[in-house]
C-alpha cells in the first residue's frame, strides 16, 4: 500500500509499504478514504517531537471502511464506515473507565519511554512517534486499528466523509478546550490561534454559551474565517495591535473569563521575546516556545481559566507561576479524550448546530502529501486545513 | 513506579528474610564491591610499577640505603598482595535484586489466581520461556540476555491466598533465585497493587560470573515492563502490540511484510 512516511526534518515521502495485518483479536483493518494533516503533524515535520524513526507512517486523523476484523470484534463488520479517534484506548483500564481515554494505561507499548520524559505515560497515538507507541499512522491506504471495539465510531448513512472526518481529532479537541473553560453562559473567551483547532474551539465556545469570543492570530484570512464561519465576535491581529491592551479594552479592564491556547510549542509573537525563545529552542535551552501561553495567562481575568489544547512536548522557560498563584487562575490542559465527545458532536453535526467542513481549504490525493505539508506549514494559498483523499 | 536498588531494601514485614536462601549481611551488599572494582585494578597495576621501580633502585643502590629500600619494597609488595586477594575475592559474582510494582484494574482474587498459575507468567515475562508445575515443584525455563537458555526448579515457600506468593529455586539450580509477589487492594476501588521482588544469586566460578554479567543486563526496568504486560493481559486480554513493538530492535512504525515478528510477547525496545 501507499503511505506517507517521515524521513527527517521537512522530509516526508509517500512510499510503498506492507499492508497492515491483524496482530491482536481486538484489531480491525480500515481502508482509509479520507485523512487530514494536523497542526500537530507540523511539529513532527519540523522535528520538534523526539523519538521518530526514518520510515514511520504519519497521520492520526483518518476515516474509512472496515475491511477486516479480529476474532474478538463483534461491534463492527466488514463494510462499516468508521471515524477513528487519534488516542488509542483499551476501554478497560481505570483511565478508560473514567472516560480519560487519552490517558489509557494499556495502549502505549513504549510506556517506559514516556515515563522517563513525563513521569507517567499517556495513551498510545496513531502515527505520533515511538514515545507514544510506535503505531503506524493514518496517512496511508490501510491502517491497523487496535481496540476496535472501543474507538471507531460508525458513520450514519447520509453523512459524507468531510462532515465527520474531524471527529477523529480537531473537532473534539477544540470542543474540549472550550468545555474546560467551565462556561455557564455570557462569558468572554479569547482564543489564541485561528488554525483548525482554534476555529473549532471558537465554534464550541459559542455552542457552550460564551457571549463574546475573541480570535487572536496574525493571518488575516484565518481571522476572517474565525469571524465569518466559526463565530468569533472580535478579532485581534497581534502583529497590528497589542493583545493585552486590546483585550482589556474589550472587557472593561477585566480580561477574558477564559483563555484558550490553541497554538502550542511553536508559537510566534510580535516583538523581541519571540527571538529570545526561538534562540533558546534552537540551543535546546527549552524545547517549547510558550509565547501564546504566557500571553494568555497575563490576559486572563482574576480567577479565570486558562485552557491549553495546543501541543507541548517538553520544557518551557519563564513560566509565569506568580500570575497563576496570586490571581487564582485555573490552568487546565490535555490531549483530547476523543471517544468521550464523538457521539455528542456527531449529534450536533446531524442536527445542523455545527458544520465542520468550513475549515477545509485544500483537497489533495494522498500521493501529494508532501506539498500539503509545505502549504500548511508556510500558510500558502490561504491554507487552513488539508484533506488527503486516499481512495 | 520502579525503584533503583543495588542493595537489599528494607524487608517488608510481609516478607520475612528467612524465606530466602541468603542471610542478612552476606554478599547482597553489591554497591560497595561494584564501585571498588575498577579502583582495585588500578591500584594493583600502580603497585606493580612501584615494586619494579623499587627493586631496580634496591639492586643499583649502595649498601647503606639498600636495607631501607628493601623494607619499602616489601611493604608495597604486601599491600599489593592484600589488594590482589581482595580483588580476587570480589570476583565472586554479585547477586541481582529487582523490585517493581503496578496497579491493575482487577480484583485481588482475579490477579492472585492468574499469577498463582505459574504457566501464565511466561505470557508476559519477556525472558521466561515456560513454567511447568507438578507436585509442588515448578520447572522454569528462561532465556538469558544473550539468548542463553537457563533452567531451574523452584518450590513455593509461602502461598497465602489473595495476599502473597513466595518461591525459591531448589538446590542445584544453575541460577539460584527467589522471589515473591504480594497483592494489596488499592484504595477507592482502584483495583489491585502488585508488588514483585526477585533475587538472583549467580554461583561461584567462571559460569557464575558469566551469568552474573548477563544478569547485569537485566535492569529493573525489564521487570517493570513485564508487570506492564501483566496488566495489559489482565485488563485487555492481550499484550498490547504496535507496528514497531512487534519487532526486536529499532523498527519504523509501519506494518511489517514478513514474519520476523517476535513469537509470543510484545516487547519494548531497550
Amino acid at each position: 500500500m501507499k503511505a506517507n512516511c517521515w524521513y527527517g526534518k521537512r522530509d516526508v515521502r509517500v512510499e510503498d509499504v506492507p499492508d497492515p495485518k491483524i496482530l491482536s483479536p481486538r484489531d480491525a483493518i480500515v481502508k482509509v478514504t479520507s485523512t487530514a494533516i494536523c497542526g500537530s503533524d507540523l511539529h513532527l515535520y519540523n522535528a520538534y517531537i523526539p523519538s521518530l524513526e526514518k520510515g514511520d507512517v504519519l497521520g492520526h486523523e483518518f476515516m474509512g471502511e472496515v475491511v477486516e476484523v479480529g476474532s474478538a470484534i463483534t461491534n463492527l463488520a466488514v463494510g462499516d464506515r468508521v471515524v477513528v479517534p487519534f488516542p488509542i484506548a483499551c476501554g478497560h483500564c481505570r483511565a478508560c473507565h473514567d472516560e480519560l481515554y487519552s490517558l489509557c494505561e494499556n495502549s502505549n507499548p513504549n510506556a517506559w519511554m514516556a515515563e522517563k520524559l513525563w513521569g507517567h505515560s499517556p495513551a498510545g497515538l496513531f502515527g505520533y512517534s515511538h514515545l507514544l507507541g510506535g503505531y503506524a499512522g493514518g496517512q496511508a491506504e490501510y491502517v491497523r486499528v487496535p481496540f476496535a471495539d472501543v474507538g471507531p465510531l460508525k458513520v450514519p448513512a447520509g453523512l459524507d466523509d468531510e462532515q465527520v472526518l474531524f471527529l477523529s481529532d480537531i473537532l473534539p479537541t477544540g470542543y474540549m478546550g472550550a468545555e474546560m473553560c467551565n462556561l455557564r453562559g455570557g462569558e468572554v473567551v479569547a482564543v489564541w490561534g485561528a488554525g483548525p483547532v482554534g476555529q473549532f474551539a471558537i465554534a464550541s465556545a459559542r455552542l457552550l454559551g460564551a457571549e463574546r469570543i475573541v480570535a487572536i492570530d496574525r493571518f488575516p484570512y484565518r481571522l476572517q474565517m474565525a469571524a465569518e464561519k466559526a463565530g468569533a465576535t472580535d478579532i485581534i491581529n497581534y502583529e497590528e495591535a497589542d493583545v493585552y491592551e486590546t483585550l482589556l479594552e474589550l472587557t472593561g479592564g477585566r480580561g477574558p473569563d477564559a483563555c484558550i491556547d490553541a497554538v502550542g510549542l511553536e508559537s510566534h509573537a510580535a516583538g523581541p521575546l519571540y527571538a529570545v525563545d526561538r534562540t533558546k529552542q534552537a540551543l535546546m535551552l527549552e524545547t517549547d516556545r510558550p509565547l501564546a501561553l504566557r500571553q494568555a495567562i497575563r490576559c486572563c481575568r482574576n480567577g479565570g481559566v486558562v485552557s491549553v489544547i495546543g501541543v507541548y512536548g517538553g520544557l518551557i522557560d519563564h513560566f509565569p507561576m506568580g500570575a497563576i498563584v496570586n490571581r487564582n487562575l485555573t490552568l487546565r490542559a490535555g490531549q483530547c479524550h476523543v471517544q468521550r465527545y464523538m457521539r455528542t458532536l456527531l449529534d450536533r453535526i446531524q442536527k445542523g448546530d455545527l458544520d465542520p467542513t468550513f475549515v477545509i481549504t485544500h483537497r489533495l490525493p494522498l500521493s501529494e502529501a508532501k506539498s500539503g505539508y509545505d502549504m500548511f506549514l508556510h500558510k500558502q494559498d490561504g491554507c487552513e486545513k488539508v484533506v488527503l483523499k486516499a481512495a | 513506579m520502579y525503584t533503583q536498588s543495588t542493595s537489599r531494601p528494607d524487608t517488608l514485614d510481609r516478607s520475612p528474610a528467612n524465606l530466602f536462601r541468603t542471610t542478612e549481611g552476606d554478599s547482597l551488599d553489591t554497591e560497595q564491591s561494584a564501585s571498588n572494582r575498577p579502583a582495585n585494578w588500578w591500584r594493583l597495576s600502580a603497585e606493580a610499577v612501584a615494586i619494579a621501580l623499587l627493586l631496580r633502585q634496591t639492586l643499583n643502590s649502595r649498601s647503606r640505603s639498600r636495607g631501607y629500600l628493601a623494607a619499602l619494597t616489601t611493604a608495597v609488595a604486601g599491600a599489593a598482595v592484600y589488594d590482589a586477594v581482595g580483588t580476587m575475592r570480589r570476583r565472586q559474582p554479585e547477586p541481582v535484586y529487582l523490585r517493581a510494582t503496578i496497579t491493575i484494574n482487577r480484583t485481588v482474587e482475579e490477579v492472585y489466581r492468574y499469577w498463582r498459575d505459574f504457566r501464565n507468567l511466561a505470557k508476559f515475562m519477556d525472558h521466561l520461556e515456560s513454567v511447568e508445575e507438578s507436585n509442588g515443584v515448578s520447572v522454569w525455563q528462561a532465556r538469558g540476555p544473550g539468548g542463553i537458555p537457563v533452567k531451574w526448579e523452584a518450590t513455593i515457600v509461602a502461598d497465602k491466598q489473595n495476599e502473597r506468593i513466595a518461591w525459591r529455586s531448589l538446590e542445584g539450580a544453575e541460577l539460584p533465585n527467589y522471589g515473591q509477589v504480594t497483592f494489596v487492594q488499592a484504595p477507592a476501588g482502584r483495583g489491585t497493587e502488585v508488588h514483585v521482588e526477585m533475587g538472583f544469586e549467580p554461583p561461584f566460578g567462571p559460569v557464575g560470573s558469566g551469568v552474573a554479567k548477563l544478569l547485569r543486563g537485566i535492569p529493573e526496568q525489564q521487570l517493570q515492563n513485564d508487570l506492564r504486560r501483566f496488566k495489559q493481559v489482565l485488563e485487555t486480554g492481550d499484550v498490547t502490540k504496535s507496528d514497531a513493538s512487534v519487532h526486536r530492535g529499532p523498527h519504523p512504525a509501519r506494518p511489517t511484510n514478513n514474519q520476523q515478528q517476535k513469537p509470543a510477547k510484545g516487547t519494548v525496545k531497550l
